[in-house]
C-alpha cells in the first residue's frame, strides 16, 4: 500500500512537470469534437476555421475560428512561434503568415468573426472579389480584428 | 347497413378528436393520403397551385398527403395542416420558404431538407416579419427552422429532430438571425447542433426542451432576452450566453451536459446577466465565467440557483470582476469553486445584503440560530490552487497523493494557500427555488421526468466529497462492534481550528436499534451527526454496513435519511411541490413520494403552502423527505425541538412505528421524555466524548440517581 501510494504520489509530481508542450515546428494536434477552444471554451468541430500556435516555450493554443485566435493574442500577448490556419478549400494546415485572408460576409464562422484563409494568393482574390472585400495579410488581421465578431452589423 | 356503420363510426372519430366536422367529413369524402388543400378560392390538390391562386390574408387548409417541396411563399397567407401533411424536401435544398410577413405554418411534418451546410438547406426558411411556425413536426432535416431578418415571429410547440449526422455535420434545429423579438416556447428539439441566436434582442426563450445537441442554446448579441423555464439536458454545453445585455436566465432545468466544454451555462463578455433560480446538476462545470460582466459598470448575479452534483460548481478565467452571488447553493460538487490561472481573484461579491450562499462542506456553526454562519466560509484547499494552473492533474483529484498535500497544507500553515473567496455570511441550509416549476410542471413531460432521476443518478456515481478531505485513521476501533451491526462509527474525530469538538468516538448500532445521543447543548452531538453523515470532514471511519463513507460516499449518502432540526423549505411552494422537488433530488420515484404523504398523515395538506404548516406538519415534511430514498438508517437531530408536546407525543409514535418497521435511528436530542419513549441504548455525550454508552433502562436509573 505504502508502495502503491509512493508510485501515485511520483507519478502526480512527474505530470506536474510534464505537461503542455509540443513541438514547436507543427501545426497543434486538434482532436475535433474533443477540443476546446483556448478563447471561447467552445468545441473545435469545423476544421476550415480551426486555428491555433506555438509559443516559444512550446505550448500549443487551440482556437475554434482565425478571429478568436486574433482576439486571444491581443488580450493575452505571447512570443509566439508559429501560427497555423487552415486552407478553406482543401482544409489542410498552411503557416499563417504565408496565408491569404478574407471575410466575404456569408460566411458563419464558430465566433461570428467571418475570417477565412488561403494558401493560394488567385484563390483569395477571386473569393475577395467576389464579395467586394480585400485581401487580408496576418499582420492586417492581427491588426484589424476587435475584440468582437467582424460580422456583427450594429 | 355497412354505410350507415362507417357513417357512424366517422361522427364519432369527429366527436373523440373534437375537431371541426365540416373538415373531417371533407376527409371522409377524399382520400387523405392524396391529400387536397381547401381555400377561399376552391379545392386543390397540388399546394403550389393553391398558394398561387390565394390571395394575400386567404387560409388554405391542407388535408393529408405528401407535397412536394420546394414550398414557395410569398403572401401573407396561413397554412393549417390537418391529418399531418407532409411536406418533403426529397433530400434537396430548403422544404418550405417564406418571403412574406405574417404567414403561419402549422401542423405539417416537415422532411428531407438537403443537407448543404453551406447553402443551409433548412426545413423552414423565413425572412419576413411576423411569421408563425407552430406545432410542426421535423424530421430528417438539416436546418429546423430559420428566421433571417425575422422579426416578431414565433416558433412554439414544434417537435424539431434534425438529420442524424456526425455533430459537425448537423445543421441548427432553430437558427434565429437578426431577428428581434422572436418568441421560442414549448419545443422539443433532440440531436441537433446548436440552437443558434445571434444578433437579435428582446427574445424570449421558454419551455424548450433541447437535448442531445452541442450547444443546447447559443446566444451572441442578444441584449434584453429573457430564457425562463427550459430544460437543457445531455448536450454538450447547456447554453452558451455571449456578448450581450441585460439577459435574464431564470429557472431552467440544466443537467448532465458533460462535452469537451461541458458547462451547464457558459457566460462570455456578459453585462448585467441575471441567473436566478436556475437547477444546475451534474455537469461538468455548473456554470463558467470569462470576462464578464465586460464593461466596467455593469455586473452579473447569480441569485437563488442549486449547483448540485457537478465536477466543478462555478469555474472562473482570470480576472473575472464585479460578479454578485448570493442565496446560491453548492451542495456536493467535487469542486465548488475553480478560478483557472494565478491572476489574483478579486472584486467579487459572496454575500448581497448580509445574505451569503450555503455551501456544502461549511465547517462552521450557527450558534444564534438566525440561518447564517458565525464564521465566515472559506475556499481554500492547495491542491485546487495546483488544478488552477494544472488542469489535467484533475484526473488525480481522489489520489492519495492529493490527500497528502492537502493534509500537509493542514499541518503547515505556511504553505496554506490564501482562501479563494471568503463568504462572509454562508447559509447553514439549502435554498430551495421558488419556481421549482422545473420539476412541478414537468408532468407533462414524462421523458424529462425520466431524465432527471437518471441524470441525477449519474450525478451521484460521480459525487465523493468526502474523499477529497477526509483522513482515515490508521487506528483500529476500541471496541469491535457486532457483526451484524448496521452503522459503525470508529475513531471519529473534528476539530476546528485544532480543538478537538469530537473526541475519538466509536460505536456501532443494530439494525431496528434506536441510538439516542444524549447531552446538553454544545456537548458536541450536532457536531458527531455532521460528521456520521460526511456533511463535515472528519477524521475517523463510519460504515453503513459494507459502505464506508470515506471510499463510497454515494452509497453511502443513499443508504441514510437526515432530520435536521431546522429545514428551511421554501414557503411559496406547497407540500406536494415541495416533495416532488426533493423526489428528484432524491431520484425517487413520485408514488414513493405520495404513499409517504398517506403514511405520514400528509395528504389532506398537500396542497397547503410550506409557510402556512405548523411546526409538527413541517417536522413530519422533512422526515417524508429523509425516507424518500428508503433509507435503512435514520438520523435525526433534536427533531422535537421546536414542537408542542401533543405534536411531539404523535411525531415519536411515527418514529416509534419507523423502528418497528425496521429502520435504524439515531438521533440526537436533550429532552429525556423523547429519549424515554424511543430509544434502546443511549450514548451520553459530554465535551465531544462518549462518556457512558448503556440501555435506556440503566441511562433512566443513572438520571434517577443523578448520576448523568
Amino acid at each position: 500500500m505504502k508502495t502503491a501510494t509512493f508510485l501515485i504520489t511520483l507519478s502526480f509530481f512527474l505530470s506536474v512537470s510534464c505537461t503542455s508542450n509540443a513541438g514547436l515546428g507543427e501545426p497543434p494536434k486538434l482532436f475535433y469534437g474533443e477540443d476546446v477552444c483556448d478563447e471561447c471554451g467552445m468545441i473545435i468541430s469545423d476544421r476550415r476555421f480551426a486555428s491555433g500556435y506555438t509559443t516559444k516555450q512550446g505550448i500549443s493554443r487551440k482556437f475554434d475560428d482565425i478571429g478568436g485566435m486574433s482576439v486571444f493574442l491581443k488580450k493575452y500577448p505571447e512570443e509566439v512561434y508559429a501560427i497555423w490556419v487552415h486552407d478553406y478549400g482543401d482544409q489542410n494546415w498552411i503557416k499563417a503568415d504565408e496565408a491569404y485572408f478574407v471575410v466575404p460576409g456569408n460566411i458563419v464562422t464558430p465566433m461570428g468573426h467571418g475570417l477565412i484563409a488561403y494558401s493560394d494568393r488567385q484563390e483569395a482574390k477571386q473569393t475577395a472579389s467576389r464579395f467586394g472585400v480585400e485581401v487580408l495579410s496576418l499582420e492586417k488581421v492581427l491588426k484589424v480584428v476587435e475584440t468582437h465578431p467582424l460580422l456583427h452589423k450594429h | 347497413m355497412r354505410n350507415i356503420w362507417r357513417f357512424i363510426a366517422v361522427i364519432a372519430i369527429i366527436i373523440f378528436l373534437n375537431v371541426d366536422p365540416s373538415s373531417m367529413v371533407k376527409v371522409a369524402a377524399e382520400d387523405i393520403s392524396v391529400g387536397y388543400i381547401d381555400s377561399d378560392q376552391g379545392r386543390f390538390h397540388i399546394l403550389d397551385e393553391a398558394i398561387q391562386a390565394a390571395n394575400e390574408g386567404d387560409t388554405l387548409h391542407v388535408f393529408g398527403g405528401v407535397h412536394s417541396s420546394p414550398v414557395m411563399i410569398s403572401k401573407s397567407l396561413s397554412l393549417i395542416g390537418h391529418n399531418r401533411p407532409v411536406l418533403d424536401g426529397e433530400n434537396r435544398g430548403t422544404v418550405v420558404k417564406v418571403t412574406a410577413p405574417n404567414v403561419l405554418i402549422q401542423g405539417f411534418t416537415i422532411a428531407n431538407s438537403g443537407q448543404s451546410l453551406d447553402e443551409e438547406n433548412s426545413g423552414i426558411s423565413v425572412e419576413a416579419s411576423g411569421v408563425t411556425v407552430q406545432g410542426n413536426q421535423f424530421e430528417n432535416t438539416l436546418f429546423g427552422v430559420y428566421l433571417k431578418e425575422a422579426p416578431n415571429s414565433q416558433i412554439r410547440d414544434n417537435i424539431i429532430h434534425t438529420k442524424s449526422l456526425d455533430l459537425p455535420r448537423r445543421g441548427d434545429p432553430i437558427r434565429v438571425w437578426y431577428s428581434n423579438d422572436v418568441l421560442i416556447e414549448n419545443n422539443e428539439i433532440t440531436e441537433g447542433r446548436d440552437v443558434i441566436l445571434w444578433y437579435s434582442e428582446r427574445l424570449i426563450i421558454r419551455g424548450n426542451n433541447v437535448s442531445g445537441g452541442r450547444y443546447g442554446l447559443h446566444f451572441m448579441y442578444c441584449d434584453d432576452t429573457t430564457v425562463e423555464n427550459n430544460w437543457l439536458v445531455n448536450n454538450s454545453v447547456g447554453a452558451f450566453l455571449m456578448y450581450s445585455r441585460r439577459l435574464r436566465f431564470n429557472r431552467n432545468y440544466v443537467s448532465n451536459n458533460r462535452g469537451p466544454s461541458g458547462f451547464g451555462v457558459g457566460l462570455k463578455d456578459m453585462d448585467d446577466a441575471i441567473i436566478r433560480h436556475n437547477l444546475f446538476v451534474d455537469n461538468r462545470i455548473g456554470a463558467s465565467l470569462d470576462n464578464s460582466p465586460r464593461e466596467v459598470d455593469s455586473t452579473v448575479l447569480f441569485d437563488g440557483n442549486i449547483f448540485s452534483f457537478n465536477d466543478i460548481g462555478i469555474k472562473f478565467t482570470p480576472s473575472v470582476r464585479k460578479n454578485q452571488f448570493t442565496n446560491n447553493s453548492f451542495e456536493d460538487n467535487l469542486e465548488q469553486v475553480s478560478i483557472a490561472g494565478t491572476t489574483k481573484f478579486l472584486d467579487n461579491l459572496w454575500s448581497v445584503d448580509g445574505i451569503g450562499n450555503y455551501w456544502s462542506d461549511y465547517v462552521g456553526y450557527d450558534a444564534d440560530y438566525d440561518g447564517k454562519g458565525d464564521i465566515p466560509y472559506e475556499s481554500r484547499k492547495l491542491f485546487e490552487q495546483v488544478l488552477a494552473t494544472h488542469p489535467n492533474l484533475r484526473l488525480f483529484l481522489f489520489s492519495p497523493a492529493v490527500q497528502s498535500i492537502d493534509l500537509a497544507a493542514k499541518a503547515l500553515p505556511t504553505i496554506q494557500p490564501k482562501p479563494k473567496l471568503i463568504d462572509e455570511n454562508p447559509l447553514m441550509n439549502i435554498s430551495v427555488p421558488p419556481a421549482t416549476s422545473i420539476v412541478v410542471d414537468s408532468s407533462s413531460r414524462p421523458i424529462t421526468i425520466l431524465s432527471l432521476s437518471l441524470f441525477l443518478t449519474v450525478g451521484a456515481l460521480v459525487y465523493a466529497p468526502g474523499l477529497l478531505t477526509r483522513q482515515f485513521d490508521k487506528n483500529p476501533p476500541k471496541k469491535l462492534p457486532a457483526e451484524d451491526s448496521v452503522l459503525i462509527v470508529s475513531g471519529l474525530t473534528k476539530r476546528f481550528d485544532r480543538v478537538p469538538i469530537v473526541k475519538d468516538i466509536s460505536f456501532s448500532i443494530l439494525p431496528g436499534e434506536a441510538v439516542a445521543l444524549w447531552g446538553s447543548n454544545g456537548a458536541g452531538k450536532s457536531t458527531l451527526i455532521h460528521c456520521i453523515l460526511g456533511i463535515i470532514p472528519s477524521e475517523g471511519k463510519v460504515n453503513i454496513g459494507p459502505l464506508d463513507l470515506g471510499n463510497n460516499p454515494k452509497d453511502f449518502r443513499k443508504s441514510v435519511g437526515f432530520v435536521p432540526q431546522e429545514i428551511n423549505f421554501h414557503p411559496d411552494l406547497d407540500v406536494l411541490e415541495t416533495l416532488d422537488f426533493y423526489s428528484g433530488l432524491r431520484r425517487a420515484h413520485k408514488s414513493v413520494g405520495e404513499k409517504l404523504l398517506e403514511d405520514l398523515d400528509l395528504y389532506g395538506h398537500s396542497n397547503k403552502k410550506v409557510g402556512q404548516l405548523s411546526g409538527g406538519l413541517k417536522q413530519r415534511l422533512a422526515l417524508a423527505l429523509a425516507l424518500l430514498s428508503d433509507p435503512p438508517v435514520l438520523v435525526l437531530d433534536e427533531p422535537t425541538t421546536n414542537l408542542d408536546s401533543n405534536t411531539r407525543a404523535n411525531f415519536l409514535t411515527y418514529l416509534n412505528e419507523l423502528k418497528t418497521g425496521g429502520k435504524t435511528l439515531i438521533f440526537a436530542s436533550h429532552r429525556l421524555e423523547d429519549v424515554m419513549h424511543l430509544a434502546d441504548r443511549v450514548l451520553v455525550v459530554e465535551k465531544g466524548q462518549v462518556k457512558k454508552d448503556c440501555p435506556v433502562n440503566i441511562f433512566s436509573e443513572s438520571i434517577a440517581e443523578n448520576a448523568i
